[in-house]
């Protein structure tokens, strides 16, 4: 018996730690304006922030979790060059730095401003009617590249402790200029550094830093749109807030009656 | 005897568990994309990356039509812009009017590439 209360205890363990150190619940997002609207096609808006091969990125990564979401998501090479060829450019809000002294995590963040929101609802209503979209995805880079880490750098010769970091913020507005979704993900990968040993190995199969960098915005984008991991799965690691499934995945009808239902 | 009844029963716990985690994880994806992000990444680098993006959605819309299902959104839409590119407006606006029966979403703007490619003269 008490091998037995031994076994659940050990069992639960990890349980009880994962519910302790995973992050503070926030206040459930208000999908309702989102149920409201019930989108069926997107237009993905020029990327604001980043370089021109980091933007070309995220267009290329943003496509595939949208339509597996179940959206029309519209042919993205084609609406670019007719968003260029007819002036419509992309608008970057101002980004603020925030650091997080109880986990060492910091960043850049989007300020929140009126005028930048009056600006997106402006550029909504626009490139919906000229494309013929439901909803238009706005994307900014807050933040995409990697740095060796300060005092370190003279140290490990070889493979330098480096750290990657990629921010990306994402507006969903519809053709009206409501705001039906809002996401924004950070995320720091430190790496290298350690032994000369462990240097040399690590070394000897690394990737190239500006991979490493695409894979944390693939992952990224990957999570907010979906609320799911891509490369890691983990069973208590969930975004609380995704895009709601749109007409072409099989549980739109079963999520559009739960929500309807429950009023959100 | 007893203790390896225990390991038995935790192991199943765990698998159960992995397995419950796994079915909200796992949702298969709507559609089958090949290399088409990686090689719509490089697309944007230049003429000649823009072959192998052209390769894989001929792919895409050869598989779509062997399963007798439709290419994922947009596919037959980035094809036809290629060609557009390319001054084989005829074929463009083939797929785009493809691409606007499969997709009714897309109506708008596919008039607005017909209309683009009708114009005299590639981009």
């Amino acid at each position: 018996m008490s091998g037995m209360l031994r076994g659940a205890a050990i069992l639960a363990l990890p349980l009880f730690l994962a519910a302790c150190f995973s992050a503070p619940r926030r206040a459930p997002f208000d999908y309702g304006p989102y149920v409201a609207s019930d989108p069926r096609s997107v237009v993905v808006a020029p990327v604001a922030g980043g370089t021109p091969e980091q933007r070309d990125l995220l267009l290329s990564l943003i496509i595939r979790p949208l339509a597996d979401r179940g959206y029309y998501v519209m042919p993205v090479r084609a609406t670019q060059a007719l968003a260029e060829r007819h002036g419509f450019t992309a608008h970057a809000r101002e980004t603020t730095l925030w650091y997080d002294m109880n986990n060492d995590h910091g960043g850049s963040v989007v300020v929140d401003k009126p005028e930048d929101a009056e600006q997106i609802r402006k550029d909504a209503a626009e490139l919906a009617a000229f494309f013929g979209a439901d909803a238009v995805l706005f994307a900014q880079i807050v933040d995409w590249g990697h740095e060796a880490r300060l005092g370190q750098a003279f140290k490990n010769m070889i493979d330098p402790a480096m750290t990657h970091a990629v921010g990306l913020d994402y507006i969903l507005v519809d053709a009206r200029g409501e705001t039906l979704w809002r996401a924004q993900k950070h995320i720091v990968y430190r790496r290298g550094g350690g032994s000369l040993a462990a240097e040399i190995w690590n070394a000897s199969m690394k990737a190239d830093d500006a991979d490493i960098d695409a894979g944390l915005a693939r992952e990224a984008n990957w999570w907010m749109i979906t609320g799911e991991r891509l490369r890691t799965p983990k069973l208590w690691y969930y975004s609380a807030a995704p895009m709601l499934v749109g007409p072409y995945h099989p549980a739109y009808a079963a999520d559009r009656a739960r929500r309807t239902a429950a009023g959100r | 005897m007893n203790r390896s009844r225990w390991m038995l029963a935790g192991v199943a716990l765990v698998a159960a568990l992995a397995l419950g985690g796994g079915a909200r994880a796992a949702v298969a994806p709507l559609y089958d994309w090949l290399t088409f992000e990686r090689d719509l990444s490089r697309s944007f680098q230049g003429p000649e990356q823009k072959l192998a993006f052209e390769d894989t959605l001929k792919r895409l819309i050869a598989r779509a039509e062997g399963a007798g299902r439709k290419p994922p959104p947009g596919v037959l839409a980035e094809y036809g812009f290629l060609l557009y590119e390319r001054g084989e407006t005829h074929g463009a606006v083939r797929f785009f009017q493809r691409e606007a029966q499969e997709w009714p979403e897309s109506a708008a703007l596919m008039d607005r590439l017909i209309e683009l490619a009708s114009e005299v003269g590639a981009p």
